[in-house]
C-alpha cells in the first residue's frame, strides 16, 4: 500500500453523519414509495375487472312482482334483492326508532318508492347471500332476511338488527325509468 | 451475572429472542450479514434468486385468483387476465418473464459456485440441496408453462 492509501484509510474512520442521514432517508423514502405503488397495483387486480364493470347497468321490469313477492337479479355479478313490500312491512320499517339501530339509517333514506326495496344481497359480515327471497325461506326475527352463515338478521328495510354483520345491506345506485321499470347502476 | 443482565432486557421481542432467537437470526442474515471482503458482484445472485422467488410467489398467488383450472376454459381465463383484469397483463408478464429471469439468475449463481469452488468441502451438502432445488424449479416451471393450455402448452407436454 502506498502512503496515500494509508492516509485515505485513516480519514475514512470519520463518518459524515449528515450524508449518512441523507442517504438513509432518501433510500427509505424511495423504498416506501415504490412499495406503495406496487401494493396498490397488485391489490387493484382484485377489484372488479373490466368485463364485470361492462355489465354495469341492468333494467328490471317490476310489473310481474306481486305485493309481498321478491325477485333476485344479477348486477355486476352480485345478486340484487328486490322486494315488493306489503304495507305492513313498510309500517314496521318506518316505526323502528333509528337510534336503536346498529347502523343508523331511516327507511326513507334507503328507498326511492317505499313499496320497492332494492338492496345488494350480500351479507356485510363475510359476504354470504342471505335467505329470505324464496317462499318458505327463513326471514329472520325481523321479517327481512336471515344469513345462514353466522346468523345475521336483517329487517324489512335491509338493515342489520341482530348478529355479527356490521352494516346494513347496501343500496345500489338505481333509478325509476318509469313507474314499473328500474335501472340499476 | 451476565445472564441476569440479558434476562433483564425489557420487551416482548427480547423475551422471545432469548428463547427462540428468530430476531437475531433475521438480523444476522438480512442486516449484519458478515461476509469476506473479497466477494465480488457474482455473490449478489443468491439473494437476487431469493427476491425473484418472492416476486414469483406473490404474482403467482394473484394470478391463481383469476385463473380457471379447466382444459375447456383455461385459455379463455388467461385471455381475460390479459384484457379485462386490472393490471392483469402486468401481473402475467412479470410472472412469465420472472420465470425466465429466475433461471438466468440461478444459472449465473451456479456458474459462480463452479468457478469459485463453492461446492467443495465443507459445502458439499449445500451444493447437493441446490441441485435438488434446480430440479424442483424445472418441474415447477414446466407446470406453469402448461397452465394456459394453448398450442405451445399443449404440444410441449406431448
Amino acid at each position: 500500500m502506498s502512503e496515500k492509501d494509508l492516509k485515505d484509510n485513516e480519514l475514512s474512520d470519520s463518518v459524515d453523519e449528515e450524508k449518512r442521514d441523507f442517504l438513509f432517508i432518501t433510500t427509505a423514502g424511495l423504498a416506501v414509495a415504490g412499495g406503495a405503488v406496487t401494493a396498490f397495483s397488485l391489490i387493484d387486480t382484485m377489484n372488479p375487472a373490466k368485463d364485470v364493470l361492462a355489465l354495469s347497468t341492468t333494467e328490471v321490469d317490476l310489473a310481474p312482482i306481486e305485493e309481498g313477492q321478491s325477485l333476485t337479479v344479477m348486477w355486476r355479478g352480485k345478486p340484487i334483492f328486490i322486494r315488493h313490500r306489503t304495507s305492513e312491512e313498510i309500517r314496521t320499517a318506518n316505526n323502528t326508532s333509528v337510534n336503536e339501530l346498529k347502523h343508523m339509517a331511516s327507511d326513507e333514506s334507503r328507498v326511492k318508492n317505499p313499496k320497492w326495496l332494492v338492496v345488494v344481497g350480500v351479507c356485510t359480515h363475510l359476504g354470504c347471500v342471505p335467505l329470505g327471497q324464496k317462499v318458505g325461506d327463513n326471514k329472520g326475527e325481523f321479517g327481512g332476511w336471515f344469513c345462514p352463515c353466522h346468523g345475521s338478521h336483517y329487517d324489512t328495510s335491509g338493515r342489520i338488527r341482530k348478529g355479527p354483520a356490521p352494516l346494513n345491506l347496501e343500496v345500489p345506485p338505481y333509478d325509476f325509468v318509469s313507474d314499473d321499470i328500474i335501472k340499476i347502476g | 451475572m451476565k445472564e441476569k443482565e440479558t434476562e433483564n432486557k425489557k420487551g416482548i421481542s427480547n423475551w422471545i429472542d432469548k428463547r427462540l432467537p428468530v430476531f437475531t437470526f433475521i438480523n444476522h442474515n438480512l442486516r449484519d450479514y458478515p461476509t469476506p471482503k473479497n466477494l465480488n458482484y457474482f455473490w449478489n445472485f443468491g439473494s437476487l434468486a431469493g427476491v425473484t422467488l418472492v416476486i414469483m410467489i406473490v404474482t403467482g398467488i394473484l394470478l391463481a385468483m383469476q385463473y380457471t383450472a379447466n382444459t375447456e376454459i383455461a385459455f379463455d381465463s388467461v385471455e381475460r387476465i390479459m384484457r379485462d383484469v386490472n393490471n392483469g397483463w402486468l401481473l402475467r408478464y412479470i410472472h412469465m418473464n420472472g420465470a425466465s429471469m429466475f433461471f438466468i439468475i440461478v444459472y449465473i449463481h451456479m456458474f459462480r459456485g463452479l468457478y469459485y469452488g463453492s461446492y467443495k468441502y465443507p459445502r458439499e451438502i449445500l451444493w447437493m440441496l441446490g441441485v435438488v432445488i434446480l430440479f424442483l424449479m424445472m418441474a415447477t416451471a414446466f407446470m406453469g408453462y402448461v397452465l394456459p393450455w394453448g398450442q405451445m402448452s399443449f404440444w410441449v407436454q406431448q
